[in-house]
């Protein structure tokens, strides 16, 4: 025997249980963050933006923001995307600076990017903007932090405990917000119905 | 009234992942190596990108175990038989260049796809040998997961495995000079252990993974790999370059890869006869990859 305690691959293993992991290897596992990740922070800097181009970019600054910033971090839950799509958030409203910051690695990334997309995928990607930026129009006239609630869990998906710590802030604050949200649209959008979460 | 559904999700071009991926970590060292053998092994460095799902905490199977012998028609024969047949030479010391290494054609349509993968992962490598951007594919195989290849500029050279490409994985060897080894080298036959899933997520199922690559030495016509599971598999060998994948049948499952044998690899001149038989050590001779733990 090793000697060491017997554990499951990273593959098996919880965000939370990675991140614990007293042993652990930082660019592994947010390697493996990455993996599981990626696509959910890519779409919601999407939706935050309205462009696939600026998504691209600021999902790399997601991930480099969270690598710049993990050792100040502690994962409250099993999955580490309540923690990303806070840092996105944050990262997507401040996305010039953000993107200053990491500007050496944005370049080195665009570097190894030679091709462009295929020109039928460029059209799909222009009607997805439209209808975006159409949708964006729409909740302009809310304030940032309900259009954050809106976005975390209308668009992404999160339950409201998960936008909760997302957005650092308790989950009554979370459906004051979307409920303010709600009554702010009605009439001009069509809302889906929202599942309660306890 | 409008609708509030966005568009439907995309995913990031596999392109991209990759290049996060290569500049993630790349700015500092990590806290901990993943292995702590590979400092030993003179890999302290680690690639920017992780990008295969190696095993926290399976890293060091045990060393000893009786080593293979028990082959799929391949018997073992004992080490001391295959070193009396050759006279000892110089272990550190490779040759030079020799012309068919020089001459070497390279395959005329190599996987494109694969390649992009691993130029992609060598350009976010910090350790070992440089390659130039005009790297060719000089060697490829194509195993039941994907594809091994090695890339060389004609001064150094690096082995790579794409077998779980479509999910974006990749492992990359550390890159070396161009030099035939000695066949007394056994860091030249070291392998990359990780795992392979069809599905590439934590419910899947796993197999446990070896693959290595490397150059001929002189007189070398045979290299054959007796692995923990009982197997044994025989490098691909291509002109002066060689590569070798392995998969284990049975999925991996808790305890599965606890008290393993050493992997023993033989070398056989062409007719057969063995050269040498020797067992790799876990760790330092098993983690040859430097895009991932082990």
């Amino acid at each position: 025997m090793t000697g060491k305690e017997q554990r499951a691959p990273v593959a098996y293993r919880t965000d939370r249980a990675l991140w614990e992991d007293p042993d652990r290897d930082d660019v592994v596992v947010f390697g493996l963050l990455f993996e599981r990740h990626a696509k959910a922070i890519y779409n919601y800097c999407f939706r935050q933006t309205g462009s696939w181009a600026s998504a691209e970019d600021l999902v790399s600054v997601v991930f480099l923001e969270a690598w710049r910033r993990r050792r100040d971090v502690g994962l409250h839950q099993d999955s580490a995307l309540p923690w990303l799509y806070g840092v996105a958030t944050n990262v997507c409203r401040n996305s010039l600076r953000s993107t200053r910051r990491h500007r050496a690695a944005l370049r080195r990334i665009s570097e190894q990017l030679a091709e462009p997309d295929p020109a039928d995928d460029v059209a799909h990607r222009v009607d997805d903007e439209r209808r975006m930026r159409d949708l964006r129009a729409a909740v302009r006239a809310l304030p940032r932090h309900e259009q954050e609630v809106l976005g975390l869990v209308v668009w992404s998906g999160l339950d409201y405990a998960a936008a909760a710590a997302a957005l650092g802030v308790p989950v009554g604050t979370v459906r004051s917000r979307l409920a303010r949200a709600r009554a702010r649209l009605s009439g001009h959008l069509n809302l889906p119905e929202l599942e309660e979460t306890p | 009234m409008t609708n509030l559904s966005p568009p439907p999700e995309r995913d990031l071009d596999p392109e991209r992942k990759l290049a996060i991926r290569s500049v993630l970590g790349a700015t500092e060292p990590p806290r901990r190596p993943a292995v702590p053998l590979l400092a030993a092994a003179g890999v302290t460095a680690v690639v920017g990108a992780a990008l295969v799902v190696p095993r926290i905490g399976h890293d060091e199977p045990p060393a000893g175990g009786s080593g293979g012998g028990v082959g799929t028609g391949v018997s073992s024969p004992r080490p001391s038989a295959g070193r009396s047949t050759v006279p000892p030479r110089p272990g550190s010391t490779a040759s030079v260049v020799p012309p068919d290494l020089a001459n070497w054609t390279p395959p005329t349509n190599p996987p494109q796809a694969a390649a992009k993968i691993c130029k992609n992962l060598l350009a976010g490598a910090v350790e070992g040998a440089k390659l130039g951007p005009g790297a060719k594919v000089v060697t490829y195989m194509d195993g039941r997961w994907g594809t091994a290849l090695i890339l060389t500029d004609g001064k150094a050279w690096a082995g790579c495995d794409t077998s779980g490409y479509v999910h974006n994985h990749a492992s990359l060897r550390k890159p070396e000079q161009l030099k035939v080894p000695s066949v007394d080298d056994n860091d030249a036959f070291a392998v990359s252990k990780y795992m392979q899933s069809k599905e590439w997520t934590p419910n899947g199922t796993w197999y446990d993974y070896y693959w290595a690559a490397g150059l001929v030495p002189k007189g070398v016509g045979r290299i054959e790999y007796t692995l923990p599971d009982g197997e044994t598999e025989a490098a691909r060998i291509n002109g002066p370059y060689w590569l070798m994948q392995h998969s284990f049948d049975k999925p991996w499952k808790e305890g599965t890869d606890t008290n393993l044998p050493r992997i023993t690899v033989t070398l056989r001149r062409s007719d057969g006869s063995v050269i040498r038989t020797f067992k790799l050590e876990w760790g330092t001779q098993t983690c040859a990859a430097i895009s991932h733990g082990c």
